[in-house]
């Protein structure tokens, strides 16, 4: 398996934390968006995390647009325990929805 | 909420970046971002402005790492117009680092045309192959033969871009130095080649006097000089280095036919020691020596060509796109070893010069036989494994099988054509059969 890299291993720990979507995790993270996706894309193509679409009902009875939401996968996890003990992760700021 | 108009140009040409396949769903999150956006900060137009310009890197990431932009390149490169354009393109590189000069020689004929010049050689009378003559017959022929008006020794020798010939050689030729001289005085003395004066010298004129091979240079070959296949930077001028047999230039005397010269000749090689027996001296004129590049390389060119252009045409009659593409490819390769042979194993081969060195005549068969024996498996090879309607490279080899257990099963390994045209069954081991199945058969 490849090495994550700091930034990327910081991203699947927001994911990891229940940084559900792009925004949450850019907001988490302290990172711009120009980073986390690309990482996310990454990540999702080497099986790190998956992604779902929020069911349209649900985001209609809230009166917003649906949400694409990321979840660690096994893999994942493996490889961001292996990144934990080479990195430390940074302090998530608190979630706020 | 409004996105600003900065925003929005960002987002489009963003998604005009994404991949087709992945753009809905790329747009559809992209939008559900900057709707939280919007819900969570305001009047920070400049900030969400950066926010969407990430857009950009995430859409040039997706175009960068999708599947399609490889795949496309691969089906080009499969197509027949790539593999011709790729021949075609070698051909030209072929024709830019040589500039056609041997090419242009050879057609133009022999510049010593009319000159009554001879090669004088010796032939093994069962193998027709030429052995140089001792130097103490070339100097008993220059004093003493009635047939000729001089005769000259000349070899290729250990050192590549070197050659030594006797002092008359030049002379005997009829050339004309651009620089100094080429009568000698004082032996050795060495001869530049125009090309070797003007790169390694840089056309420097005082280059006469210098020393090169430890001889004086005397002088400089005119640009257009050229004998048979020999193309050395430096002639050396003097007497033989050894008593080895090299071959010998004669200028026969007006009126004198070849074969009265090698009459004459072979009378006076008997009187001078070492007498060889079963050798019998040759003379050959110059003019058809220069134009055996012609008929040794270009002949057997021809008759390649049209034998294997009639080859693919009866064998794929049914087929005529298929037909014609095999000959195309034929041609162009063909023509591609032809080319690349006659430019750059000019000085590896012995077509022409009137001598046989051993190893020369190893990398010219090895020319003559290996080149155009390999374009053609090549051509035959590249046929074999495209789809019989669209010419595409077959793709996707699945091997199926054990060559093991042959006698109860098949074993071989299966292609598809990529647009889906039919797929091709090569068995492997001792049976050769291979077979086609249109996929579509009757459409
Ligand atoms: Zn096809």
């Amino acid at each position: 398996m490849a090495e994550l890299s700091y930034i990327s291993a910081t991203v699947l720990h927001s994911i990891a934390s229940g940084r559900g979507y792009g925004f949450q995790v850019m907001e988490a993270a302290g990172l711009p968006s120009g980073t986390v996706y690309p990482a996310l894309r990454k990540m999702e193509k080497a099986g790190l995390i998956r992604s779902q679409w929020e069911h349209a009902a649900v985001a209609r009875a809230e009166q917003r647009p649906a949400r694409r939401y990321y979840r660690i996968t096994s893999d994942g996890e493996a490889a961001l325990a292996s990144a934990g003990q080479k990195y430390r992760f940074p302090e998530l700021a608190p979630k706020k929805s | 909420m409004r996105v600003p108009i900065e925003s929005r140009v960002l987002l489009a040409v963003a998604s005009a970046l994404v991949p087709r396949d992945e753009r809905a769903d790329w747009r559809r999150e992209w939008d559900a971002e900057i709707w939280w956006w919007l819900g969570s900060h305001t009047g920070e137009r400049l900030r969400l402005a950066v926010h969407c310009a990430g857009a950009l890197k995430d859409a040039a990431y997706l175009r960068a790492n999708h599947g399609d932009a490889i795949a496309t390149l691969r089906r080009a490169a499969g197509s027949p117009g790539a593999c011709l354009a790729g021949l075609a393109l070698l051909l030209a590189a072929v024709v830019a680092a040589s500039g056609l000069t041997e090419t242009r020689r050879v057609l133009r004929g022999d510049p010593f045309a009319g000159a009554h010049l001879a090669v004088l050689s010796q032939t093994l009378p069962f193998m027709g192959a030429h052995l140089g003559v001792p130097p103490a017959k070339v100097a008993d022929w220059d004093l003493r033969a009635q047939s000729l008006e001089g005769a000259a020794t000349y070899s290729r020798t250990r050192r590549s871009g070197v050659a030594q010939a006797s002092p008359k050689f030049f002379t005997l030729l009829g050339t004309h130095a651009a620089i100094g001289t080429l009568s000698v005085s004082d032996m050795p003395a060495a001869v530049l080649s125009y090309e070797c004066w003007q790169r390694k010298f840089h056309a420097d004129p005082a280059v006469v006097g210098r020393t090169v091979d430890s001889a004086p240079v005397i002088g400089v070959l005119p640009r257009d000089f050229w004998f048979l296949d020999l193309r050395p930077e430096v002639w050396i001028l003097g007497p033989p280095a050894s008593d080895a047999p090299s071959p010998a230039l004669a200028r026969l005397k007006p009126g004198v036919k070849p074969a009265d010269a090698q009459t004459e000749l072979r009378v006076l090689a008997a009187q001078v020691k070492p007498v060889s027996r079963g050798s019998a001296v040759v003379v050959e004129p110059v003019e058809r020596l220069s134009a055996r590049p012609l008929s040794a390389l270009g002949l057997p060119w021809l008759v390649l060509v049209c034998c294997a252009t009639a080859a693919a045409v009866v064998r794929f009659r049914r087929a005529p796109g298929f037909a014609v593409f095999l000959a195309a490819k034929v041609v162009l390769s063909l023509t591609l070893v032809l080319l690349a042979t006659v430019e750059f194993g000019s000085s590896w081969m012995t077509i022409n010069s009137g001598e046989t060195n051993l190893a020369a005549g190893v990398v010219s068969l090895w020319l003559f036989l290996a080149g155009p024996g390999a374009a053609l498996y090549w051509c035959w090879r590249d046929q074999r494994r495209r789809c019989r309607t669209c010419l595409h490279r077959l793709e996707m080899p699945v091997y199926f099988g054990e060559g093991a257990r042959m006698l109860l099963e098949h074993a071989g390994t299966e292609l598809v054509c990529p647009q889906g045209h039919g797929s091709l069954f090569t068995a492997d081991g001792a049976d050769p059969a291979t077979q086609w199945y249109p996929l579509f058969a009757g459409k």
